[in-house]
């Protein structure tokens, strides 16, 4: 496994970005999602994968720019979805898989100002509701990071935390 | 302390913040009893885009102390280390010999927030006292993870309207040991981003 994946090359997905790709030599990479949510997008027809790396749950009529199209769920997930559709992806056959979300400090007088993680899932999963795409898998919420990889080639996502355990969505 | 790299030093925010940091760590040093050299001290604006490399390698084990304050002014603490750092320094506060502590136990968090607390409340009296006015740290809150994850952490809580953070990023290492740690300071509103016209 590690020898496939390091022959691969990766493609990094930025903070509020969103890229999509149809290169199957090619894996989408989210590194070190803290509250933020990584989307993961495939159409296993066309082989076509795309990843949002969401910051924030809602724009509230924040304009966005070109650079940070993905920086709030409810307008990247839809800009994602979109661009897919214009590369040959059907809604009825995108699938999602989702991770991310933590909860990153837990002490006491300061977690009560962080339910960004949480407010984040719930913000994408409602976005992708609207566009009737699944969530086929999540590992979402709780307390450390992780870094997410979708593989263009089969659509597989793999998670890395913090604490170094490795897990196929 | 020596200040050997002294960067983009204009605007009273930068003055401020760099009397506040100096101050942030003449406490740590207390603390450690290790005199502190300064390596580095930059105050710039960073792009969103470019917030996952502030700690260094995004997926490097970083432990750090996060603190909130509010009052005349609103803003981010992040004191971080290098996990096998943080180790060090907590064997030096607890007088324990090098490569004593080996994870992060309910002494050692304690540690490290205490740390957080003198770092933070440091450099906020320093402040406050420049301007006059009352400014308030948050509890401290240790964090151990994946050092993009942490600064996830202050991402969404300064971005939700803008695309750039103001930072002021401190480097800073023991004199006579390896080692070394990062004080961020990222001012979301109040009197330390008043300047911001002239970048802070």
């Amino acid at each position: 496994m590690n020898q496939v994946v390091n022959a691969l090359k990766s493609e990094v997905v930025g903070l509020g970005e969103f890229h999509v790709s149809e290169d199957t030599s090619t894996m989408l990479v989210c590194i070190g999602l803290g509250s933020c949510v990584g989307v993961c997008l495939y159409d296993a027809r066309i082989r076509l994968a795309g990843m949002a790396h969401v910051v924030l749950p809602a724009s509230r009529g924040t304009a966005m720019t070109d650079t940070h199209d993905a920086k709030y769920a409810d307008i990247g997930v839809p800009r994602l979805v979109e661009k897919m559709r214009s590369l040959g992806a059907v809604s009825s056959r995108i699938t999602a898989k989702i991770c991310g979300g933590a909860s990153m400090l837990v002490s006491p007088g300061v977690s009560d100002l962080f339910n960004t993680g949480e407010r984040n899932v719930t913000a994408v999963v409602q976005a992708l509701e609207r566009e009737r795409i699944r969530v086929v898998a999540r590992d979402v919420g709780q307390h450390h990071g992780r870094t997410v990889k979708l593989f263009v080639a089969t659509g597989a996502v793999v998670v890395l935390s913090a604490n170094k355990t490795l897990l196929e969505l | 302390m020596t200040i050997h790299t002294y960067t983009n030093a204009k605007g009273p925010w930068h003055k401020l913040a760099s009397l506040g940091a100096m101050n942030a760590l003449a406490g740590i040093s207390r603390m450690i009893n290790l005199e502190i050299q300064v390596s580095k001290l930059d105050a710039r604006g960073v792009a969103m885009t470019e917030a996952q490399g502030l700690l260094g390698e995004p997926e490097a084990i970083v432990v750090g102390v996060y603190l909130s304050y509010g009052g005349a002014s609103r803003g981010h603490i992040l004191l971080a280390f290098p996990e096998e750092i943080a180790f060090e320094m907590i064997d030096l506060v607890l007088g324990q010999a090098p490569g004593t502590t080996l994870d992060l136990g309910e002494m050692e968090v304690s540690v490290m927030g205490e740390m957080g607390n003198i770092a933070g409340s440091f450099f906020l009296n320093e402040l406050s006292d420049s301007i006059g006015a009352p400014i308030y740290p948050s509890p401290p809150a240790p964090i151990r993870d994946m050092a993009s994850a942490i600064v996830d952490v202050i991402v969404s809580q300064t971005m939700e309207t803008r695309d750039m953070l103001h930072v002021l990023d401190l480097v800073f290492r023991a004199n006579s040991q390896e080692l070394r740690g990062q004080l961020l300071v990222i001012p979301v509103e109040g009197v330390l981003t008043a300047d911001q016209g002239q970048g802070p």
